[in-house]
């Protein structure tokens, strides 16, 4: 919701690159996550590769690190929208019962199991399909694709420092490390695991030039959720002021992104510690709760998310490249025997 | 475990009636649909337009006026005169008086887009007086959105270009671009929109009437609509005789010619024109006839394009964006630079106009 | 469903030592017990020299049966000394179904159930029964009162198993049909017919549905609806998991697209599984239009129950918390309507939400006659007088009134009702939170949708999971080029329902 501020910091206008550039890199990381997953046997997610590569103690030190920064993950998403509640929608509430609710409605879904999990997502992705079309046709006539000129003004560096932040936005396909399993047939799945990235990278282009052609670049630095600030242009007959709806719209979203996080927590507790997943569930969510009861003011908040967007960078530009080359060496001086 | 749950869902269940959102029920709040700021001794004085819907089809309009030290307080002030808390969710229309707006709007505007309940369709406007004469006179019409509703129809039927809150900061933020407004005046006690304000940073600089904005309109979007007198001069009339043009398309094309200094561009314009009210020696069915009328609206256009930019520059101002297009053609764009050879830069005007349709009957 | 078949064991345990006692332990003791009541009759004949004697409940036999086909031809045969034994009777008597039996249990049921039975005085363990059951007390009208479909059949059920059976069977010209009897209720030992296509529907489906059913510890089952919810897979849900419906061409179609259908005698619904969520806002009559027709009014269905779900929750979070959103032209009229309203909007909302559900549970309640001008009545001059007395703003009373409406729209009883309920925990939600409550809700509601199954197939499906190929006759009604394939979250045992022919289209530019 707020990348396009985000990568223009370095790159300006030139940040369309970085993002495809990060989708590239997206389709190369998921190309190593199918393999790292798929060439061990009997091991097919990321808490037996942890004990099979690093023993059991190391092992599981990573494992319980992977597991904390899903639980961050979850609660850096819930606290930004909560953020984005509390300036557009309801600036003096009690904000605590509110997160009561949606954390039983996350306990809901996970507890459900991998089925609604999957299945709130299926609704996600439907709703930010759906609503993306609207915003280009009536943005239309707001458009100066002049912004996007001069092509080339930025350095290789900044572009690729751009790209950099953009991978905050792609954080979540490590999630394929507990999802994996439960993939029936991989190989089908690689395919479509690709094609999504692709559409994905695409829909973020495109929103990202929208972006830009609505938006000076200096007034794009002035703001701070442009895509609210877009939809709030929009005027259709029974309605105005599209963003108040929006804004409630992406709660489905912000959901979905929870509790698949929530739900890989769970199962790399269970996997690894043998933790009976219902109790991790509860104490994730008890945590996230109280932590955005204690954590109120938004440059804490701005600061954590920067955090996680950096633990996020190192998780899947470091490890998943490290853990990718120990399989690959592993295989190969096994082989021989 | 039953019983926990249960008695966890009551506590829960019980929080919830204590944990209602920030509610503004839609009769009990205070619309405020039109501000007007005006420069006061030492600070502002802000108006607030508020329709009071008593009975169906009669609204009163309320007319608040407080004076604050800057525009920041002004809402906790009219708060002070009001039974209801005022929002400011369904504003519409923010004018500022002329010595308000000489004097510089940034406070003015970047408080307005700092609100998000404020829509970015807001439309803003100079009066040539003080905003508050200006809103007096509106207050009779009994339409809080009088002054947005004009502006609204202006843009679409009118010669007004394309202008809103979002549009006002797009090219007050854009480099290389400066903003203008719509101009208001006051005519036998009747608010008239006489023209566009030009703006030079965040300070009104100049005025333009009513046919340069059409020639502004023209040069910066896809217009549909507006209408200008043209002029022409027959052999045997002495004297210049006008007849009406309505745009019906029109299409502006910029080539970059020379982005060094001193820069040059040459602006092309497709104008497809409707001319129904011409002298009566015309002929409108006459092949000849209309070529000179073509040509007498390319010439005049052109003639008056080149002047329009020749006042701009004169003013220093960049309506246009002619700074942002060079940016966009050369890497070594500096808005400074630019600025200071805005004055020298060379522009070629070429308008091709097509009269499409001449009304109905001969 | 784990929870449900729980419960229904835990009761099963409970009253096993119950049920033990009405069984008796021979046929002394049990004819004792049946001559306490008086429709129980017992009619002595002598043929030969052997005494027959005949005992049947009056209430339950077709009386001029027994006379004509059983007492005539025997009393025929009195001097008759050939008759030995009770097998003779099968020669003697026209009627087809006499079995020979000793046991009580077996007595027992059939008596109950209208056979007359047969014993010779001499041989006390052999009885022969004769089946004379009348049907009389039953309906024959069959025309479908609550679905109906102005294009199309109005043949429904009736409260006979054996008549709607026969009529399935009129339809379903194969010898595939399968229906499959058990007996359904400790007291009132119900005929429940499990029906279904063999070499279609999937096996274990069938057995899932006989499984759940033989489960049933339950004492009189009064209507299919109750099996309904014995063997759904939640019963924590508004929301229906089986079809009900009294229309032959529903069944017929479920019957055929591969589910399974249950029926039990006295009740004119069937019930179908496993069903999605889209098979409740499918009406028969999509199909008897033509499918752009069929696929609008669909469109338009699935739009009404949305609307009636969100309408005036959408209202309460606009007027309570999101004034911005209201478009300026509206905004006028809409203060104007709520000026004298002293209440704030949840109150109203409730008030008139609550009015519009008393006139539908009173109009359902009384005659149809009656119940028309209740409607007239509540609708016209209920409303006008509450926004005259300025209890609630007109506008809101157009957007009850449409959202009822639109409720009406679904053309299952069941899912409209689920529906209906579903509006209030929205109404609530959204005033407390507004727009974001609204979604909260829905949040919850999606969540719950995706956990559901019917029969151990999810609930949402094509949409989750998704099965793009079934998409197609879910949100429009395709052309029946499109439809000849069965759904595949059905698996069925095979997938072709019909093989359409090539459709090669040419106007008559190409012709002339």
């Amino acid at each position: 919701m707020t990348y396009q501020r985000r990568v223009i910091e370095h790159a300006g206008y030139n940040a369309w690159i970085s993002v495809m550039l990060t989708g590239i890199i997206m389709h190369l990381l998921i190309w190593m996550l199918y393999k790292i997953l798929s060439s061990i046997e009997d091991s097919n997610d990321i808490v037996t590769i942890n004990h099979k590569l690093f023993g059991k103690l190391l092992g599981n030190l990573i494992n319980l690190a992977i597991v904390l920064y899903f639980v961050f993950g979850a609660f850096v998403k819930f606290k930004v929208y909560m953020e984005m509640i509390q300036v557009w929608l309801f600036p003096s509430m009690n904000f605590l019962p509110v997160s009561i609710v949606i954390a039983l409605l996350v306990y809901y879904a996970v507890s459900g199991g991998i089925r609604s999990v999957t299945g709130i997502s299926v609704w996600a992705t439907i709703i930010s399909l759906v609503s993306i079309i609207p915003q280009i046709s009536l943005t239309f006539p707001f458009l100066h694709p002049m912004n996007l000129l001069p092509l080339l003004n930025h350095s290789a560096s900044d572009i690729l420092l751009s790209s950099k932040d953009m991978a905050f936005e792609y954080l979540g396909v490590e999630t394929l490390l507990f999802l994996y399993p439960f993939v029936r047939t991989p190989e089908k799945s690689q395919k479509w695991a690709h094609f999504i990235m692709l559409l994905v990278t695409l829909l973020y282009l495109m929103i990202l030039i929208l972006a830009f052609m609505f938006f000076t670049e200096e007034q794009l630095r002035h703001t701070i959720w442009p895509t609210l600030n877009m939809i709030g242009i929009f005027e259709v007959p029974l309605l105005q002021r599209l963003e108040y709806m929006a804004i409630s719209l992406w709660f489905i979203k912000i959901i979905a992104g929870i509790s698949i996080f929530i739900w890989a927590a769970c199962r790399g507790m269970k996997v690894a510690f043998h933790l009976r997943p219902r109790l991790s569930l509860i104490v994730f969510l008890t945590a996230i709760t109280a932590l955005c009861h204690f954590i109120i003011d938004h440059r804490t908040v701005e600061r954590v998310s920067e955090i996680y967007s950096n633990i996020g960078v190192y998780f899947l530009y470091a490890y998943i490249p490290f853990v990718f080359l120990c399989v690959m060496i592993r295989k190969k001086l096994i082989k021989p025997i | 475990m039953e019983l926990r749950s249960r008695t966890f869902l009551i506590i829960v269940l019980s929080m919830l009636l204590t944990a209602c959102g920030d509610t503004n029920i839609v009769n009990s709040i205070k619309f405020v649909q039109t501000i007007g700021y005006d420069a006061a001794q030492n600070g502002v004085t802000s108006s607030a337009v508020i329709a009071n819907y008593e009975e169906q089809g009669k609204s009163k309009l309320e007319f608040y006026v407080t004076e604050s030290k800057s525009v920041y307080d002004s809402m906790p002030k009219l708060n002070m005169k009001l039974d209801f808390p005022i929002e400011y969710g369904q504003l519409r229309m923010a004018l500022f008086g002329d010595s308000f707006a000489r004097n510089g709007i940034t406070t003015a505007i970047e408080s307005l887009i700092r609100d998000p309940k404020i829509s970015s369709r807001v439309h803003l406007g100079v009066a040539d007086r003080a905003a508050l004469e200006l809103l007096n006179i509106g207050e009779n019409r009994r339409d809080p959105y009088f002054l947005s509703d004009m502006i609204e129809q202006n843009m679409k039927y009118g010669n007004l270009p394309m202008m809103n809150l979002h549009l006002t900061f797009f090219n007050y933020y854009g480099t290389g671009r400066d903003f203008f407004l719509p101009h208001f005046t006051v005519e036998r006690d009747e608010i008239k929109l006489d023209g566009i304000a030009l703006f030079k940073g965040d300070k009104f600089k100049t005025k333009i009437g009513i046919r340069d904005s059409f020639l502004l309109k023209m040069l910066l979007e896809d217009s549909k609509n507006g209408s200008i007198m043209v002029p022409m001069t027959s052999a045997d009339q002495t004297r210049a005789e006008y007849f009406l043009m309505n745009s019906i398309h029109s299409k502006p094309n910029y080539k970059v010619i020379r982005t060094g200094y001193p820069a040059s561009v040459a602006i092309h314009v497709k104008l497809n024109a409707q001319v129904k009210d011409v002298p009566q020696w015309i002929d409108l069915t006459s092949e000849d006839q209309i070529a000179l009328l073509e040509k007498s609206i390319e010439v005049y256009c052109e003639s008056e394009i080149q002047k329009f930019i020749s006042l701009c520059k004169r003013n220093n101002v960049d309506p246009l964006g002619l700074g942002d297009l060079f940016r966009s053609k050369s890497k070594e764009w500096n808005s400074q630079e630019f600025e200071e050879h805005y004055n020298a830069l060379a522009t070629t005007v070429h308008v091709n106009a097509r009269i499409i349709r001449t009304g109905a009957g001969g | 469903m784990v929870k449900n078949t729980f419960t229904y064991n835990a009761i099963r345990g409970n009253d096993m030592a119950d049920n033990q006692k009405t069984e008796p332990r021979d046929m002394t003791q049990f004819l004792k017990q049946l001559k306490q009541s008086s429709d129980f009759k017992t009619i002595q004949l002598s043929i030969g020299d052997k005494q027959l004697s005949i005992s049947y409940f009056k209430t339950l036999i077709d009386e001029k049966l027994l006379q004509s086909h059983v007492i005539l031809p025997l009393q025929e045969r009195a001097l008759d000394l050939d008759f030995r034994q009770l097998e003779d009777l099968k020669t003697w008597i026209p009627i087809e179904d006499i079995e020979m039996t000793g046991q009580v249990e077996s007595i027992q049921a059939k008596l109950l159930k209208g056979c007359a039975v047969a014993t010779l005085d001499k041989e006390f363990c052999k009885y022969a029964l004769i089946e004379l059951a009348s049907i009389e007390g039953l309906r024959k009208n069959n025309d479908t009162e609550n679905e109906f479909s102005v294009v199309g059949p109005k043949v429904g059920f009736v409260e006979s198993i054996d008549t709607n059976i026969g009529l399935l069977r009129a339809q379903i010209n194969i010898p595939t049909l399968v229906v499959k009897e058990i007996l359904v209720g400790t007291t009132s030992k119900t005929r429940v017919a499990i029906i279904y296509i063999d070499g279609v529907t999937n096996k274990r489906n069938v057995k899932t549905v006989e499984q759940r059913l033989e489960q049933i510890d339950y004492d009189v089952i009064f209507d299919t609806s109750q099996l309904d919810q014995f063997i759904s897979d939640n019963s924590l849900t508004p929301f229906p998991l089986f079809l009900s419906t009294e229309r032959r061409d529903r069944v017929v179609y479920a019957l055929i697209t591969g589910q399974v259908a249950v029926v039990s005698d006295g009740s004119p619904y069937f019930i179908t599984g496993p069903s999605t969520l889209f098979d409740f806002f499918l009406s028969p009559e999509d199909y008897y239009l033509p499918w752009i027709l069929g696929s609008f009014f669909r469109m338009i269905r699935i739009f009404g129950v949305i609307f009636s779900l969100f309408a005036t929750s959408m209202y309460i979070a606009i007027t309570t918390f999101h004034y911005e959103v209201i478009p300026r032209d509206l905004l006028e009229p809409l203060i104007f309507s709520r000026r004298n309203v002293p209440f704030p909007p949840l109150l109203e909302v409730l008030f008139l939400e609550i009015t519009i559900e008393f006139l539908r549970e009173a109009g359902a309640r009384l005659p149809t006659k009656i119940g028309q001008t209740l409607g007239i009545v509540g609708g016209i001059v209920i409303g006008q007088a509450t926004v005259l007395a300025g209890l609630t703003s007109n506008i809101l009373v157009i957007i009850v009134a449409f959202s009822a409406l639109a409720s009406f729209a679904t053309p299952i009883y069941k899912m409209s009702n689920a529906i209906r309920f579903l509006r209030f925990p929205m109404i609530f939600a959204s005033s407390i939170w507004g727009a974001l409550g609204l979604f909260i809700g829905i949040g919850f509601l999606l969540v719950h949708l995706t956990r559901l199954t019917s029969l151990g197939m999810p609930y949402l499906v094509p949409i989750h999971p998704l099965r793009v190929r079934d998409l197609k006759d879910s949100f429009i009604r395709p052309s029946y080029q499109f439809t000849n394939k069965r759904p595949s979250y059905l698996r069925p045992d095979s997938s072709v329902k019909y093989k359409p022919g090539k459709v090669k289209r040419k106007n008559d530019l190409d012709r002339e």
